[in-house]
């Protein structure tokens, strides 16, 4: 009896785990082990579970990094998007920052553990990648530097810079780094580059991607792509190749070959594509799926960059889309200035449902899987986080995330901050680098959600007066001085008649 | 320089963005058509319905760099920030502008009165205007009324606006419609003048330059028309526009528009303008009647209101108003002299 006891409990579980796993959309969400791309992995997760024994049980937290506040010029961001991992068993999230500092948090506790200062602005998104027993992280800074740090102490390994120094250069900005290889094995980092220099004499304007050796940061190819911003890369192995893809800010896709950098195709777009793409394995071959500002999301063949299919958004996307790939299929979901995050599949682009927020969705999404029920977690100018079950598109719950430090409400030349989702010690955390310049924490579980809260329209209501009053005070002006030469000169006429 | 990068100085302009030609080579179609057509004096005035409706044709379907007057303000001075770091994108932002003020230098403020969308619009709502007998410009009780409802209408559709969702800084063409209706409201009850009120143009245009540099989007009025987005605001404001053109032609010409500023301001320079022939006008009255935009007075054409829809050259009974190009005049005053010069006698 007793053996029989503990029989069925362990069959009856096994049969439900195959039966869960066996039938459509009850997928798990597959969260990437390594934080070797701007959102993780090629499809863009944004997700990782952490095993890291020495963190504490997570909690919200917050982290005020808005100390030092510029003038908002565009293309700015105050954070850039968080990539997380296990570094000495404690969970480690690594995030950039507009102070030039790349800041190493405890993602449990949210205690600094240490920062690293560079010449500029960091707004691309760390990446790390294994050197031996150590994790390095990667972070590329707007000073054209790309330096590589160790992980645990915050010591330089190595710096390498994509366009060589001279005192007229006006700027670079620099793609999230991703990690892959020239060949079988990962051994370079490849970074997308826009560097300018406005004056007359050196005049120069030019947008490519470099390839660095893990080892050395040594350049091991470079491959120009013109004069505009280039989305962070996303890089792929499909056999014994490897490919990259990327976006470009005048409206096109790249397919660049790993080992040389080579062109392999290009798709134009109707708009800048300012986001990374997406990459799966569909039933019928790979696919890339990308959104631009044209507001439209289109799956492409990664071979041969042929459309396979096209889904129209309301109005522009910033971000990236997000695969899930299940058994059946793959989903994915791409947030719009239209307000909407979308659900389609991502096979041949049907929809399968909408959530309206009530701002635009800048962020791409990011997919947590909290006590196996999938959720979707973007954020959005209603300044909110919002979190959708990724199954059925309805409300699981919104967030406050704090209002912008500059007033650049619809500035869609920005790549925002987006969120991204952790485990660490079973229990799922939102991290999000806000424009109001606080990271923060946010537990997903049902039990310690952060509560909504609403937002008014006040700025909106506030400037009505100020411009309607200076308005209505120069309309009358304007008026009564055209009035008061016709007034004198009536009463001139008037005395002219008493006089005679 | 480079060869390609030479090349690229003449391409860019005429893409949308790297690979699409369609938008600017369909506006520089648009521009040259209207050049060559408005001269033709025969039924001129069915010819310029027909452009203005193919227009907003191609502003529906084909135009995507302008989605407004404000945008067309931000996107340049935008363009402008990306010369010297990012040519193509640059050329892509300042082509539209460039193309209009161009054609404005070369052909008068065509722009205004033949291709765009708002002026369409306003035409629209003013020809239903012109069916009713112009009884009195001031206030009546019955003007009185209507605009009472309409105002406290544009107030109930705000408050449901703002009840439904967020509204951003970006919405604020809702502020423009509340400019108009006051603007409109105090004209029509003889607390402002017409005439001077029209300089609030350039406060208009002062405003959108000033959220333009401060990286503020404001969406124009139209803009929801030519975008598959939901943009209630914008299409708050033009129906605000419509349903002032009942009450004054070209409302948001006359006293709002900040590229019609714009426009007004390069007229002063521009080759062609409209004049007085001499000793042709009898004082009739028909031109100023004629003017949408009350820009005639005394058969005096202000070249800064004018929109050049040839209305009043085509109205006028005795041909006394005319196209004149001020560029040769210039050229046949400096010749006089010189003529002179070269005679003895």
């Amino acid at each position: 009896m007793r053996s029989v006891g503990r029989f069925w409990p362990s069959a009856l579980f096994a049969l439900g785990t195959v039966v869960a796993y066996s039938l459509p959309g009850l997928d798990r969400v597959e969260a990437c082990t390594l934080w070797s791309q701007s959102r993780c992995d090629a499809q863009n997760t944004a997700a990782m579970a952490i095993d890291a024994p020495a963190s504490p049980p997570p909690r919200a937290w917050s982290f005020d990094g808005s100390g030092r506040v510029w003038g908002y010029e565009p293309g700015m961001t105050v954070w850039s998007s968080p990539a997380l991992a296990a570094v000495d068993g404690r969970a480690l999230l690594a995030v950039g920052n507009y102070d030039h500092t790349l800041y190493a948090l405890d993602a449990a506790t949210g205690e600094s553990l240490w920062k690293f200062t560079t010449g500029g602005p960091v707004y691309a998104a760390p990446v790390f990648f294994r050197q031996a027993d150590r994790m390095v992280v990667l972070a590329a800074s707007t000073d054209r530097l790309v330096y590589a740090i160790d992980a645990a102490s915050g010591r330089q390994v190595w710096v390498h810079s994509v366009e060589d120094y001279r005192p007229t250069l006006g700027g670079a900005r620099l793609g999230a780094p991703c990690v892959g290889g020239t060949g079988d094995s990962d051994n370079a980092a490849f970074v997308s580059y826009w560097v300018w220099d406005r004056s007359l004499a050196n005049s120069l304007q030019k947008s490519g991607v470099l390839a660095l050796a893990l080892a050395d940061g040594k350049p091991l190819w470079r491959q120009e792509l013109g004069d505009n911003e280039l989305s962070a890369a996303i890089f792929v192995r499909t056999g014994a190749h490897g490919q990259l893809f990327l976006g470009s800010a005048n409206g096109n896709i790249y397919a660049l070959d790993a080992a040389s950098g080579a062109v392999q195709w290009k798709k134009t777009e109707l708009d800048a594509v300012r986001s990374p793409p997406a990459f799966f394995v569909s039933a019928t071959g790979p696919l890339v799926v990308a959104g631009s500002k044209f507001g439209t999301v289109r799956g492409l063949d990664a071979a041969t960059g042929a459309e396979r299919w096209s889904y129209r958004t309301g109005d522009r996307i910033t971000g990236s889309p997000a695969i899930l790939v299940e058994r059946g299929g793959a989903r994915a979901f791409v947030g719009s200035y239209d307000q909407v995050l979308h659900a389609m599949d991502a096979s041949d682009g049907s929809p399968k449902w909408r959530y309206a927020a009530r701002g635009g969705l800048y962020s791409s999404p990011a997919l947590s899987d909290p006590s196996g029920d999938p959720m979707v977690l973007v954020s959005g100018w209603d300044h909110m986080l919002h979190v959708v079950s990724l199954g059925t598109g309805s409300p699981v719950f919104s967030a406050f995330t704090g209002r912008p430090l500059w007033n650049v409400a619809g500035m869609d030349d920005s790549n925002w901050s987006s969120p991204v989702a952790g485990r660490i010690a079973d229990r799922w955390m939102a991290f999000v680098g806000s424009y109001d310049g606080t990271l923060r924490a946010l537990p997903l579980g049902a039990e310690d959600r952060a509560a909504p809260t609403l937002q008014s329209n006040r700025l909106f209501w506030l400037s009505f007066p100020l411009v309607l009053l200076p308005f209505l005070a120069l309309a009358i002006g304007l008026t009564r001085r055209e009035r008061r030469p016709q007034r004198a000169r009536s009463v001139l006429n008037d005395r002219s008649r008493f006089e005679e | 320089m480079q060869p390609e990068r030479l090349g690229k100085v003449f391409n860019v302009p005429f893409l949308s963005l790297d690979g699409t030609s369609v938008e600017m080579a369909s506006l520089i179609f648009l521009f040259l058509m209207v050049i060559a057509i408005s001269s033709i004096k025969r039924r001129r005035q069915l010819v310029r319905r027909i452009v203005q409706a193919g227009s907003f044709f191609v502003f529906y379907y084909v135009v995507y760099s302008c989605l407004g007057v404000f945008g067309m303000v931000r996107n340049g001075l935008y363009g402008m920030t990306l010369l010297g770091s990012a040519y193509s994108e640059s050329f892509y932002w300042l082509a539209l502008p460039i193309a209009i003020i161009s054609v404005t230098l070369l052909h008068g403020t065509v722009f205004c009165g033949w291709i765009c969308p708002t002026g369409t619009v306003q035409d629209l709502a003013g020809w239903i205007r012109k069916r009713f007998p112009r009884r009195k410009e001031r206030l009546t009780r019955g003007r009185l009324i209507g605009l009472a409802v309409f105002v406290a209408g544009f107030l109930v559709l705000l408050a449901w606006m703002g009840a439904k969702r967020q509204l951003l800084l970006e919405d604020s063409s809702v502020h423009w419609a509340a400019m108009l209706i006051l603007v409109c409201y105090l004209v029509l009850a003889g607390v402002l003048d017409d005439f001077p009120s029209r300089k609030l143009r350039l406060f208009s245009l002062v405003a959108i330059f000033f959220t333009a540099v401060s990286h503020l989007v404001v969406t124009s009025p139209m803009h929801f028309a030519f975008t598959t987005r939901d943009d209630k605001a914008s299409a708050l404001t033009t129906l605000v526009i419509l349903v002032s053109s009942l009450f004054v032609l070209r409302p948001w010409c006359r006293y709002l528009c900040p590229w019609g500023y714009l426009m007004g301001f390069l007229h002063r320079f521009s080759r062609l303008r409209i004049q007085q022939a001499p000793g042709r006008c009898t004082g009739c009255g028909v031109c100023s009647t004629t003017c949408d935009v009350a820009a005639i007075k005394n058969g005096v054409v202000r070249l800064e209101q004018c929109q050049f829809c040839y209305s009043c050259v085509d109205s006028c009974p005795n041909g006394g108003l005319r196209v004149v190009d001020m560029w040769s005049q210039a050229d046949e005053k400096a010749a006089v002299p010189a003529k002179k010069a070269e005679d003895p006698a």
